[in-house]
């Protein structure tokens, strides 16, 4: 049995002008131990997917339309009340993008490192374990930070609070979406190399979302693509860099500047991204891709099977 | 060469905090100088400097070769035609209410009072400039994606004919399929115009891609400057250095 399977899930926001469909039909297995990136453009659909897995989509607006949601053999689109809080936290731990507007201002590190333990059923020994957990993601001094408050800490030190505190409830998946994107570089860095090890020291399994390839490229062995709120390519990390087969995988790698090659200029992607209110027939890439052919402005793409998926006719 | 562009020793002091300590920086016309650091290095006080939207507490600020340290609203009247400024968020720089039309036109009729038929030819063929139809004209900016909001802002700037733009992050908000797009218009619009561009940057691998200098910035200071494939390939300073190492490697490549 995988950690994570995720077979045919769709999902729709249904709003005054109409429904979006934000992903559509999204197969994905995760094994226990892997590292997998989930790589995509703003809109892509691959935040969502990761708020799926924890039930976090307000539902309205979202509304599962069809799929399974497997995690350790529990269908997690059929959860509720006390299965669901288990699952926040000790089956799933998460740490999103923007550190600041994830801790709460008005109260102390120490007490906000409590209410997590507390949610996890812990009913004294609040500060050891916090000390604990603050030592685990290597913040110095971590009897004195548990009277400091938000504003006092620095933007990396305050993603390292949350991380502890995705940790409290001993996760078997870390999701860490865009968890350094709001860092300056040299701090992403570190965060990055605390994540490594966190993940190799407590045998987590790690997804991880970014829009950044350098990012997925440094902790991830398995890479997947998304576009329009499709995976439209899933490969081990060494071949998708290498020999990425999706039209759009390759446009994405040719957009990225490249320091140490500044005679060969970074190639965009004609076009925009679609609509997922009114999403373009056949392949949702096509009105973009250069390889497009009658079939792709008709039939959907399928993903297939095997290490290395992808969803193109012409690939 | 008189620079067009220019702080000499400028202190700028917000409290006891210095946003800049004792910087000298000069922007000759047609080049194209990055200023990079982290958040906090004084890359954006540095840009507001040069617009006169924060004062120098010390130092002298030119533009081309005239003190405007001091000057006052009326007196700076070259500077705002010829000095244009393209924002990060494109999302929140242009009024939701204005058409791109709206928008476009605004500092040409600020400019001087021509025909409305004038002033749509004059619009078109800016927007034909970054990139985008006639058809953009009636759209709102709700309408358009980032990218296009990004190309309304480069056309807003280029309207009074400047001789500088300075560019404060404007491909940071954007995905990276669509800030290629950016670049590579901003390299052709700079070579049409023989614009100068400050260019603010905490993407060391775009600066390194569109400009010849680069003067990299730490606590308010200039730490090191000078030929951009010199400083961003064989640094001198530690902190350059640091930033450097920090760049993940495109993986593969």
């Amino acid at each position: 049995m995988s950690l994570l399977e995720i077979h045919d899930y769709r999902l729709a926001f249904d709003g005054y002008e109409g429904t979006a469909q934000v992903l559509n039909g999204i197969d994905l297995t995760v094994e226990e131990g892997d590292a997998v990136g989930i790589v995509g453009e703003t809109g892509c659909g691959k935040s969502v997917l990761a708020r799926s897995l924890l039930r976090l989509n307000p539902e309205p607006p979202a509304r599962i339309v069809s799929g399974t949601i497997r995690f350790a053999g529990q269908d997690v689109l059929r959860m509720h009340g006390a299965a669901l809080r288990r699952l926040r936290g000790a089956g799933i731990g998460m740490v999103f993008q923007d550190p600041a507007t994830y801790l709460n201002p008005v109260f102390t590190i120490g007490r906000q490192m409590a209410d997590v333990l507390r949610a996890h059923g812990q009913h004294r020994g609040f500060a050891e374990r916090s000390i604990e957990l603050l030592e685990s993601v290597q913040l110095r001094d971590a009897a004195a930070l548990l009277s400091r408050y938000p504003h006092e800490l620095s933007g990396g030190m305050r993603q390292r609070v949350l991380i502890a505190q995705a940790l409290a409830g001993n996760p078997r998946l870390l999701v860490a979406d865009e968890p350094t994107t709001a860092l300056d570089v040299t701090v992403q860095r570190q965060v990055l190399a605390l994540i490594a090890d966190l993940v190799t020291r407590l045998r987590l399994t790690l997804l991880l979302i970014s829009h950044d390839l350098g990012v997925i490229g440094a902790l991830c062995r398995r890479v997947v693509v998304m576009y329009a709120g499709a995976i439209i390519e899933d490969a081990p990390a060494a071949d998708l860099f290498t020999a990425p087969r999706h039209p759009y995988t390759r446009g994405l790698l040719a957009a990225v500047p490249d320091l140490d090659h500044p005679d060969r200029p970074p190639r965009g992607i004609p076009g925009t991204i679609p609509s997922l209110r009114d999403p373009p027939p056949g392949c949702r890439f096509h009105p973009r891709c250069s390889l497009a052919m009658s079939a792709c402005r008709s039939h959907v793409p399928r993903l297939g099977e095997g290490p290395h998926r992808v969803a193109c006719f012409a690939a | 060469m008189t620079p067009l562009l220019a702080a000499e020793n400028v202190t700028v002091r917000f409290g006891a905090h210095r946003a800049l300590d004792g910087v000298s920086l000069a922007l000759h016309e047609g080049e194209a100088l990055g200023l990079v650091g982290e958040s906090g290095s004084g890359k954006t006080t540095m840009l507001r400097l040069f617009l006169r939207l924060v004062d120098a507490s010390e130092g002298c600020v030119r533009f081309a070769g005239t003190d405007i340290t001091r000057a006052r609203d009326a007196e700076l009247g070259p500077l705002r035609r010829q000095v244009q400024v393209v924002f990060q968020n494109p999302h929140a720089a242009l009024d939701p209410r204005m058409s791109v039309f709206a928008a476009v036109a605004e500092p040409l009729r600020l400019l001087g009072g021509q025909r409305r038929a004038v002033l749509r030819e004059q619009v078109a063929a800016l927007l034909a400039d970054v990139g985008l139809g006639d058809e953009f004209m009636a759209r709102y900016p709700h309408e358009l994606s980032g990218g296009q909001k990004q190309r309304v802002c480069i056309a807003r700037a280029l309207a009074p004919g400047p001789r500088v733009l300075l560019l404060d992050e404007p491909t940071s908000a954007l995905d990276v399929s669509v800030q290629a797009q950016i670049i590579e218009l901003l390299a052709a619009l700079r070579s049409r115009y023989g614009l100068a561009y400050l260019f603010v940057s905490h993407n060391l691998a775009v600066v390194r891609m569109l400009c010849e200098r680069a003067a990299v910035m730490q606590s308010g200071r200039i730490v090191e400057q000078g030929a951009a494939a010199q400083v961003l390939a064989t640094p001198r300073h530690p902190y350059t250095r640091a930033l450097l190492e920090s760049v993940l490697p495109l993986p593969g490549a």
